[in-house]
């Protein structure tokens, strides 16, 4: 060991990554999910699992695609699950209630080019969207993403096209809408 | 819509994903729960849940067991019966089921694929519904040119944009025809990504041209000059249906220009390389 550093502590680490990474996974699970107590929930068991498999972490990978790997496993358990499938969790729309308007904020927000563009991978197929997020949200490369998620790396490209295809139909259709 | 996306993460932080902060009281609540709970999972005492198990699993074996023998007395006789009529019965409906298989597969190795279109109920397809007969059609198509008294052509768009609604219906088939299999998947990919590539060049004929006041009926007249990457690809897709449908339903006779994967063309790492230059990945 070098003089003056001293190794630190699974729990340590553990609060390292949480701080660093916890919001990140939170969001992506979300993306998976669409519901926040369920992304709330993965995160925290993603972690538990960080924790309990600290020791056999390889160097091969950084800890930020181990750490997405175990979120889109969970995330994927989740919408696999009993659960899930008899009981579709939603994130309770406020504004639909007369007299409970959604804030002067968010009603510019979803106005703007950012939400529209956001909502409209949200709305991508699970397999479409999962690609987009992984390679432009979390800024993986191709091969990461074709080993975090255990898909051939050829799927992962072509899969890469077509979504960002829909996208632009998408779009279209929005303009075909406003005519 | 490449742009769009480059700022995607903070496009949906601001929005959508804007619930996902977390306080520092979330997140040291999350490493305490954490440590809490590996401790507690690890200690976890797993005879009560296996018993638990096993007991269920002999209480129905008993129920079962009795319910067989007391309402279906019949089947202990048949099963010793020396008769061995329902065996072979079997055996010819996997034999059957097997060769049924077998017609489907073509090929073997890397250049073994099967069709595994799934359509949906009740629905009208106007295009053939396999994929042999898709490729056939497609590749008709795809080498026609308009002809001078067509609509198109009379209201003065160009031929490049006859093939881009030629390239959108094959994206469209392509949408529903499945094929499995290690080279033809290849191909249907490369197929595919070169609509893809036909439709964003035609979006940017459109790009920037100020078209207000003009009659949609003549906006086309506007239109920028189809890209060098729009006709090469145009080619590239008239090319690899031809070989496609040569390969698959021409046992490889005709005309070949060795552009797929399937019939073992040699021109195919020139046409990958269009392709993924094109999309930078």
């Amino acid at each position: 060991m070098e003089p003056g550093r001293r190794i630190i502590t699974n729990e340590e680490l553990l609060e390292m990554l949480v701080d660093q990474y916890s919001e990140r996974v939170k969001r992506l699970a979300y993306t998976y999910v669409k519901s926040w107590q369920a992304a709330e929930d993965i995160t925290q068991e993603v972690f538990i699992s960080c924790y309990k498999n600290l020791d056999s972490f390889r160097i091969e990978s950084s800890y930020k695609t181990w750490l997405f790997k175990i979120t889109v496993n969970k995330s994927k358990d989740y919408l696999k699950s009993k659960w899930y499938r008899s009981i579709v969790p939603f994130d309770f729309n406020w504004s639909l209630f007369s007299g409970m308007k959604a804030s002067p904020e968010d009603e510019v927000i979803e106005k703007n080019d950012e939400y529209i563009l956001s909502e409209k991978v949200l709305r991508l197929p699970a397999k479409y969207r999962e690609v987009i997020i992984l390679y432009y949200y979390e800024d993986l490369n191709i091969r990461e993403i074709s080993e975090l998620s255990n898909i051939n790396l050829d799927t992962v490209k072509t899969r890469l096209r077509r979504a960002k295809s829909l996208l632009r139909k998408m779009y279209e259709g929005v303009e075909l809408d406003g005519e | 819509m490449e742009n769009k996306l480059k700022n995607l993460r903070s496009s949906m932080n601001h929005t959508v994903l804007k619930n996902g902060r977390m306080s520092q009281a979330e997140k040291k609540r999350i490493s305490e729960q954490a440590i809490n709970k590996s401790y507690s999972q690890k200690n976890k005492n797993l005879i009560g849940p296996l018993l638990s198990v096993a007991v269920t699993f002999v209480f129905l074996l008993t129920i079962g067991s009795f319910t067989y023998y007391n309402l279906f007395p019949d089947n202990r006789s048949a099963e010793t019966s020396p008769s061995l009529r329902p065996a072979d019965e079997t055996t010819r409906e996997t034999a059957n089921i097997a060769s049924e298989k077998d017609q489907l597969t073509q090929g073997s190795g890397v250049k073994e694929w099967k069709d595994v279109t799934v359509l949906e109920q009740g629905a009208n397809y106007d295009m053939p519904t396999n994929a042999r007969a898709y490729i056939a059609s497609a590749n008709r198509s795809i080498q026609t040119k308009p002809a001078a008294d067509s609509k198109l052509t009379q209201r003065g768009y160009d031929d490049m944009y006859y093939y881009y609604l030629e390239s959108m219906s094959v994206q469209n088939g392509l949408n529903i025809i499945k094929v499995q299999g290690t080279d033809i998947e290849k191909d249907f990919n490369n197929l595919y990504s070169l609509t893809i590539i036909i439709q964003e060049e035609q979006g940017k004929r459109l790009d920037g041209v100020n078209i207000e006041g003009v009659s949609k009926f003549d906006a086309h007249k506007y239109w920028k000059e189809p890209s060098e990457e729009m006709s090469q690809s145009v080619v590239y897709l008239q090319k690899l249906l031809n070989d496609l449908d040569m390969t698959i339903n021409h046992d490889g006779k005709g005309e070949i220009h060795g552009f797929s994967y399937q019939g073992d063309g040699d021109k195919t790492a020139e046409l990958q390389n269009f392709i993924d230059v094109y999309f930078g990945f």
